[in-house]
């Protein structure tokens, strides 16, 4: 019998990553893809399978596609049903603008969203405290399109009758969401665009994350589960039926794994640094923190998630200039300057995102996982005054690693430059790869291996 | 919300002026007038860099000498050393390079908001012209001396307080007046300060009651706690009141009320001391802050303030007024040719928790009370960011900044 294995995956911008832990211990498997190989996630799930020879047990997997549907537009349009008067409420938000200099600032709900058209008022009325002020009029309903509905009436959360009346009053098999269920909590303008996003991925995931799990089981493995904003997971039901934590799936994958490697200090920052994208991530007292607000490009919206903070700068645009610097294998023509102002931006962006939740860099043990995080990390620590930095083994897929319920055994197969497996300490300036990343650690600092495949660098007093 | 704000100090004032913002019905209840206490006459800084924490790392060496001088610009009255000592004990835990790193931290997030949340409220109240942002030049008598605190200033700069160092030239050149005894300054340029303490509180008080406050003179001595919430208040005036709410900033005279709602909270009083010489003639622009002298110089309307020390006495006992005389004399020190014919003296209550952070949040005990005092040496600093976020707390919202150093429940352990 062959041990079972725990899977999880991570589907980002440039790469799949792919871990396989045994049940019950072992030294786990990994795995990355390009992305583009691995457009069909189960067909990879299942020739990984079928190439390790192992068993599945548990399947749990993060993915980029909800949020890139909402970033790139590309979700679907969704009807409105709101309280008669409120139609507008998606151009007027809170008329608060990010930037207050922006000549065209973006609205605040994004047109692809809710067109105009797709709105619709009912009459009837609930009041702040759940009474029924005027009844419902579900004959002002007119026949609505084939696209999801999203239905935020003015205080369901107090009483959610009338929301549950449209929903009773809309075609079997309607993609619905219902503000009371998506997010039931105060002010209108929060509720109706979280209900909103929620039913927009509705038919994404029914197209493309549901057939994955269909899959999944017609080859004989188990249903995945697929990771939530929090830190969670859910069933593809469960996802189908609220899709909306779906998003940041794997940003909270990989503040899960730096909380872990964070457990025994008081604070730490994490950077998950991929090849499109770079995730800031902070711990205290080896827990994650969490945040009631999420910001996704241009949108900000409620939903109770990890608080990671995405920044724009990825590894793929920087690898040219790595590789004229000499930090990475193979030829470049890049500007080895762009190596210093990448780390000078997310230095500031890391020192910002820390002090906003009264995490001081000084104080903190700085994480760095990703592609390109271990690269990078030692100098951003130098400038924000980060005296420790912790690269896990396998750094590379440290995302993945936090899907596991258990911490996954991962090979630590750091390697010289000259090939020479690294024991013990060495002074910098170093570089280091494992084959999923290359860790560098500059002069001034220090590297040394701990026990459990851990690379602690530590500024030279 | 019917709320009831114990305390129109600075603090109660701006929490009133950001709930009326919110719709909120606001009935101030305090037995002295709007900056009559500890409002009146502080040195009237709004330094979004004044995140630093009293006690220093180092300061436990300094103990002795407070108890011998009674002079010194920190001192414990004798008698009350005892009293105090339990309180002292826990601001010099709080007193580690770790734990100010955290503080200023927390205290940074709170005030870097500072003019965002006053601008709001003074434009409403037509009393911007109260508030300047002019800039803050600590200085000090050379450059080898700055260095004592240099630990502190790279502190500041390293949670993105702007500071650049002004050599003795341009020192000059900024301010003429401090020629000669300075050699060395730090200019603090987002700095600010208001040209007088207590017409500013008055402003916002103002304001909240010309949109609909009501004023209530009298001392609340207790509270009413039903089924988890505040129903009403009693008032030494014999009388009670219904309320839907309480916001408790009640600064140095807050930890009685604030016991009945949750676990007892270590508030002592820091009495300071001000002069402020009416017939100044200095033309200083900026606000000074002499390190070594430990004194914050701040032309102001009615003259030039010189504030500082730091005594501890209790809320009861007679003001020592050759405290202040002291300040006069420092203060002649700095400036030989300052004229000091006319001058004025005064002692309030700064309200201070151990680790110098104030006390923001919803206190423990029951659902419809919040917390909004020990704002220490920055209340006048921290006042408007603090009445946004009592704003935000009880109507539900997140707050902008990260409250929770700032917790009622922080001292329950030790408590």
């Amino acid at each position: 019998m062959r041990p079972r294995h725990a899977l999880a995956l991570d589907q980002g911008g440039s790469f799949l990553d792919i871990i396989a832990a045994p049940e019950g211990g072992g030294p786990a498997r990994i795995a990355k893809r390009p992305r583009a190989e691995a457009t069909d996630l189960a067909a990879a799930i299942i020739d990984f399978c079928q190439a390790e020879r192992l068993t599945p047990a548990r399947i749990t997997i993060a993915t980029t596609l909800p949020a890139n549907a909402i970033l790139t537009g590309t979700a679907s349009p969704v009807v409105l049903i709101t309280t008669q008067g409120f139609e507008d409420l998606p151009d007027l938000g809170r008329q608060s603008r990010r930037d207050p200099d922006a000549l065209d600032p973006p609205p605040p709900v994004p047109a692809w969203l809710s067109p105009p058209k797709l709105r619709f008022g009912l009459p009837g009325r609930i009041d702040a405290r759940g009474v029924e002020v005027a009844p419902l009029d579900l004959t002002a309903l007119p026949a609505l399109p084939d696209l999801p509905v999203a239905a935020c009436l003015l205080f369901a959360h107090r009483n959610p009758t009338h929301e549950r009346a449209v929903a009773a009053a809309l075609p079997r098999g309607t993609a619905l969401s219902l503000s009371h269920r998506v997010d039931p909590e105060t002010r209108e303008f929060e509720r109706l665009l979280a209900t909103m996003l929620d039913a927009s991925l509705k038919p994404l995931v029914a197209r493309t994350l549901a057939p994955v799990g269909q899959a999944l089981v017609a080859a004989g493995l188990p249903e995945p589960r697929f990771a939530l904003a929090d830190g969670r997971a859910a069933s593809p039901n469960e996802a189908l039926a609220a899709p909306l934590p779906l998003v940041l799936s794997g940003p909270a994958a990989g503040a899960r794994a730096v909380a872990r490697w964070a457990s025994d200090v008081p604070t730490a920052i994490g950077l998950d640094m991929g090849g499109t994208t770079a995730e800031v991530s902070l711990v205290r007292d080896g827990v994650a923190l969490e945040t009631g607000s999420v910001t996704l490009g241009p949108l900000a919206f409620r939903l109770k998630a990890l608080d990671v903070e995405s920044l724009p700068i990825g590894g793929d645009a920087l690898t040219p200039a790595a590789r004229a610097a000499g930090w990475l294998p193979g030829d470049g023509n890049g500007d080895a300057g762009t190596l210093a102002i990448a780390e000078a931006m997310l230095a500031e962006s890391l020192r910002r995102i820390a002090l906003r939740r009264n995490i001081h860099p000084d104080l903190s043990l700085l994480v760095a996982g990703g592609g390109f995080g271990p690269l990078l990390a030692a100098a951003i620590a130098a400038l924000i005054g980060c005296p420790r930095v912790l690269i896990p083994p396998c750094p590379g897929v440290m995302a993945a690693s936090g899907m596991l319920d258990t911490p996954p055994a991962l090979p630590a197969a750091w390697r010289c430059r000259n090939g020479t497996p690294f024991t013990g300490t060495a002074a910098g300036p170093l570089l280091l790869d494992d084959g999923t990343a290359t860790a560098r650690i500059p002069a001034g600092w220090r590297a040394s291996l701990r026990s459990d495949g851990a690379l602690l660098l530590d500024r030279a007093a | 919300m019917r709320i009831a704000v114990i305390g129109n100090g600075i603090v109660g004032s701006c929490c009133a002026a950001w709930l009326q913002r919110d719709g909120h019905e606001v009935t101030f209840i305090d037995p002295l007038g709007p900056a009559e206490a500890t409002s009146f006459g502080n040195a009237g800084s709004l330094s979004p860099s004044a995140c630093l924490p009293v006690g220093m790392p180092g300061m436990w060496k300094k103990v002795p000498r407070w108890l011998l001088d009674p002079l010194g610009p920190l001192t414990v009255r004798w008698w009350y050393a005892p009293i105090v000592a339990p309180w002292i004990a826990r601001f010099l835990q709080a007193s580690t390079p770790a734990e100010v790193t955290r503080i200023a931290t927390a205290m940074r997030g709170l005030l870097a908001p500072i003019f965002d949340c006053y601008e709001p409220i003074l434009q409403r109240a037509n009393a911007t012209g109260l508030m300047r942002r002019s800039g803050c030049l600590y200085v000090y008598s050379g450059e080898q001396a700055a260095r004592q605190w240099a630990w502190g200033m790279k502190l500041r700069r390293s949670l993105g307080v702007e500071m650049r160092d002004v050599g003795e030239d341009e020192l000059v050149a900024l301010e003429p007046d401090l020629k000669g005894r300075f050699r060395f300054g730090i200019l603090a340029p987002e700095n600010g300060s208001t040209l007088d303490p207590a017409a500013l509180t008055r402003a916002i008080f103002d304001q909240c009651v010309a949109d609909g406050a009501q004023v209530v003179r009298a001392r609340v001595t207790g509270l009413t706690v039903k089924g988890g919430s505040v129903t009403g208040l009693t008032l030494d005036d014999g009388t009670s009141r219904e309320t839907e709410g309480v916001v408790l900033a009640g600064g140095a005279w807050s930890a009685k009320l604030a016991a009945q709602l949750g676990p007892a909270i270590p508030l002592e009083t820091q009495r300071g001391y001000h002069v402020t010489v009416e017939s100044n003639n200095l033309a200083l622009r900026h606000t000074v802050m002499a390190v070594e002298h430990n004194m914050m110089v701040n032309p102001m309307r009615m003259g030039l303030r010189l504030a500082g020390s730091v005594e501890f006495a209790g809320l009861k006992a007679p003001p020592d007024m050759r405290r202040a005389a002291a300040l006069l004399e420092r203060g002649r020190e700095m400036f030989p040719h300052l004229d000091t014919s006319r001058t004025s003296e005064w002692m309030g209550h700064r309200p201070c928790l151990p680790d110098s952070m104030p006390v923001i949040g919803p206190a423990p005990r029951v659902d419809n009370a919040w917390f909004a005092f020990g704002h220490g040496h920055v209340g006048m600093c921290g006042a408007a960011t603090t009445g946004r976020e009592v704003a935000n707390l009880v109507a539900g919202r997140d707050p902008e900044v990260d409250l929770a150093p700032f917790s009622p429940t922080r001292f329950r352990r030790a408590a």
